[in-house]
């Protein structure tokens, strides 16, 4: 199984360059992390429904990631349960609490929501691959997009390299308990996994500078700037200064 | 050791960004080009290590690793950490984008500073097993400890009303602690063992 997914589809979010769907998502985000009050959240909350509705996502994947997103913020609310029932815990005469514990969850789940939708929609609607060569487009360092291109491209490897290692201790009749032996173990398993890994970059490395590798790969660092991405990256623009203008307007 | 979306204030996540883009910029200014494919082999090592449960107690944790990634990896664990968390963000939702500079942070400069001690260690006295075992032990547990410290540090400045929920977030983190520390001793060992020089030397750069 590989654990890098994404989905694949064909709504009109689908064709929009990644460079204009990485540069859209990108500036909504500082817009919904920047913008308070109950206003902007809101604006940010009806654009994320709406990008996930462009973008066709499946249903039921949605309902999972939110579930499990919410869980963790759930997580967060319990311990900020005795700031919600005014506990002497927390109004200590040092720390004041800049707002009451109701609008600050409030707003955690709000934007966590919308957030996470926002990257559903926009990013996790293109390969990981294209990803990379769209931070390349958008002249982030090249060997950051380098570095994420080639771990992309090596996970799922090492990910089955590791079950390959696991399966044989487990052939050993190893069984993982918390105790010493378990994370020397452990320990050892892992030593053998970054060796291995560690050989195969030495190979790769040969393979790259076989290929022309000085330092840099001449990636295509000129972004597909169709009428539809020109668009699109304007329109999330404007909605940007919207949520900034409601966010004002409070 | 990852803040959710939203969690975060405003100021808090814009300056996380801020420091985290320095540190990027100097983890690939440190960077030879040929290391370039040698980061990225142990950056998808290090995000196949971040899915490892390992059983503490009646529970389980998730294995974080920094303090290895540090000694290992030197200032390249920025832009290292950097990538693994974006795919993290981006896969699974762990941790977010808006709060990925935070998270870098808490992550990194522990790892950074416990790496560089550790390389310190090493480089005075050509120590035995127990010297080499001693120093992996500090750094894996250092690191996570410290990175639990700024953990709550991150959400108290981002609001008070975080204080609890900060302090038991540590707390866990203390108990996982030891933990890492053992299994980035055992490695460390084991790496010196069959690569001698390697952890001791400052890793692969």
């Amino acid at each position: 199984m590989s654990c890098l997914t994404w989905i694949p589809g064909r709504s009109w979010i689908h064709r929009v360059t990644p460079e204009a769907r990485l540069f859209s998502a990108l500036v909504l985000m500082v817009a919904l992390t920047i913008a308070e009050g109950p206003w902007a959240a809101m604006g940010g909350g009806v654009l994320a429904v709406v990008l996930v509705g462009l973008a066709r996502l499946p249903l039921r994947l949605l309902g999972h990631v939110l579930i499990r997103l919410n869980l963790v913020l759930g997580f967060m609310a319990l311990l900020l349960l005795p700031a919600l029932c005014g506990s002497s815990l927390v109004e200590s005469p040092a720390v004041r609490p800049s707002g009451n514990g109701f609008s600050l969850l409030g707003r955690m789940v709000w934007k966590g929501n919308a957030m996470v939708m926002l990257y559903l929609a926009l990013l996790a609607t293109m390969d990981p691959m294209a990803l990379g060569l769209a931070m390349r487009a958008l002249r982030l360092p090249s060997r950051l997009a380098l570095l994420y291109l080639l771990t992309v491209r090596y996970v799922d490897l090492l990910h089955h390299e590791w079950e390959r290692i696991r399966r044989a201790m487990g052939v050993r009749g190893f069984r993982a308990r918390a105790d010493r032996r378990t994370f020397r173990l452990y320990g050892h398993a892992l030593g053998r996994l970054f060796l291995r890994s560690l050989e195969r970059a030495e190979r790769i490395v040969w393979a790259m500078k076989c290929r022309g590798f000085k330092g840099h790969y001449p990636l295509s660092s000129r972004g597909r700037w169709t009428t539809d991405s020109i668009l699109f990256a304007v329109g999330s623009c404007l909605a940007a200064v919207l949520i900034f203008a409601l966010a004002w307007i409070r | 050791m990852h803040i959710a979306e939203g969690v975060l204030s405003p100021a808090v996540a814009a300056s996380g960004w801020l420091a985290s883009a320095a540190g990027i910029y100097w983890g690939l200014r440190c960077m030879e080009p040929e290391a370039i494919p040698r980061t990225a082999m142990m950056t998808a090592a290090f995000f196949t290590a971040s899915l490892i449960q390992v059983p503490i107690g009646p529970g389980h944790t998730h294995l974080v690793l920094s303090g290895l990634a540090g000694i290992l990896l030197g200032p390249a664990t920025f832009p290292s950490l950097a990538v693994a968390l974006f795919l993290q963000a981006l896969l699974f939702q762990f941790g977010g984008l808006s709060s990925l500079g935070v998270n870098l942070l808490i992550m990194a400069v522990p790892a950074v500073v416990f790496g560089f001690l550790f390389q310190g260690g090493m480089r005075r006295r050509s120590g035995g097993r127990g010297r080499l075992w001693g120093f992996a032990f500090m750094a894996g547990m250092g690191s996570v400890w410290l990175s639990a410290l700024m953990q709550a540090g991150a959400l108290l400045a981002s609001d008070p009303t975080f204080r609890v929920a900060g302090m038991t977030l540590a707390a866990i983190h203390a108990v996982s602690g030891p933990v890492e520390g053992l299994i980035t001793a055992f490695t460390v060992t084991f790496l010196e063992e069959l690569r001698p020089g390697l952890a001791k030397r400052g890793g692969i750069r």
